[in-house]
């Protein structure tokens, strides 16, 4: 089984395996409630219910003005089951593609609800921050910290739920540009690239065989028709 | 040498305020927080900690606003 690596870092293949059974549940609970559950873009505010559902929780999502440039984001998990998620209002210059990048950001963040166990968890931000800034290098084969495989998960994660599988080997050889898909999907420019690349697509084809079910519509189902 | 210190202690001071507010937010139930980083290898850790002490700053300036994405396709009970 593959591990998966974001060009600098490396997760566990077990966790990998495990976030991508996570991405099938999600898939699978939403389709049960939801009319044309292969529509596109994927909803946000579906995935959340399905999450708040699955795993007990009650989340809360927010756009704060201010301005940074490296936090894209955050999310704080309470123990009595609420969660809020912030975001940065300003991502991107094109107000469509700033709009993508908040469906993106947002769906990174809920999904650490689904997929972090007690073992990822640090009330410390202070301390998260330090670690992932200290160790998102790579060295060698290591492992990345827990800091950085939650991290690392929780996009990969978030790639599956927005950009579902089934859509891409047709995306390909249509030979479309990045920026075009974008729009199909509601995901910044950026989630097509990497979706699409040699690496990410080997490991993804990977696991979903291994899963054996993956798309909005199931194993069979036919999302362009 | 005497400015580089009043400098690393002006910068020391945004990752103390920020631990400071997690100790706090630990006290109301917090267990866990995480963040989405852009560029992490251009990011410092006392940067990446003054942005998110001015993420809580403009919350609790009512810069914010709940955000739904109203794209629910959810049939309703």
């Amino acid at each position: 089984m593959p591990d998966s690596s974001n060009g600098s870092t490396w997760v566990y293949s077990a966790k990998l395996e495990s976030a991508f059974r996570k991405v099938s549940d999600i898939q699978e609970f939403v389709r049960q409630y939801v009319i044309a559950p292969d529509k596109l873009p994927v909803s946000v505010e579906d995935t959340q219910w399905a999450i708040e559902e699955k795993y007990g929780f009650k989340i809360t999502k927010e756009l704060v003005d201010f301005e940074a440039e490296h936090i894209r984001g955050m999310m704080e998990r309470y123990e009595n089951g609420t969660a809020h998620v912030f975001i940065r209002q300003r991502q991107d210059n094109d107000l469509t593609v700033n709009g993508y990048w908040h469906r993106f950001i947002a769906v990174k963040e809920l999904s650490h609800l689904a997929i972090d166990e007690k073992e990822d968890f640090n009330w410390d931000g202070s301390k998260t921050i330090e670690e992932l800034i200290a160790d998102h290098i790579f060295e060698g084969m290591r492992p990345a910290k827990i800091e950085i495989q939650s991290e690392v998960l929780a996009e990969l994660v978030a790639i599956e739920i927005l950009y579902p599988m089934e859509f891409r080997q047709a995306d390909i050889e249509s030979g479309r540009l990045p920026s075009d898909l974008a729009k199909d999907y509601g995901v910044p420019p950026y989630v097509i690239e990497r979706a699409l690349s040699q690496g990410h697509m080997k490991m993804a084809r990977a696991l979903w065989h291994e899963i054996g079910g993956h798309g909005l519509g199931g194993l069979g189902s036919d999302p362009a028709g | 040498m005497v400015t580089s210190e009043k400098e690393a202690s002006m910068k020391m001071t945004e990752c103390m305020s920020l631990a400071g507010r997690f100790k706090e937010l630990a006290g109301k139930g917090l267990v866990d927080v995480k963040f989405y980083v852009r560029n992490l290898d251009e990011a410092s850790t006392e940067q990446v900690c003054a942005e998110v002490n001015a993420l809580y700053a403009a919350r609790e300036g009512g810069k914010t606003q709940a955000l739904d994405f109203g794209d629910s396709r959810r049939i309703q009970a």
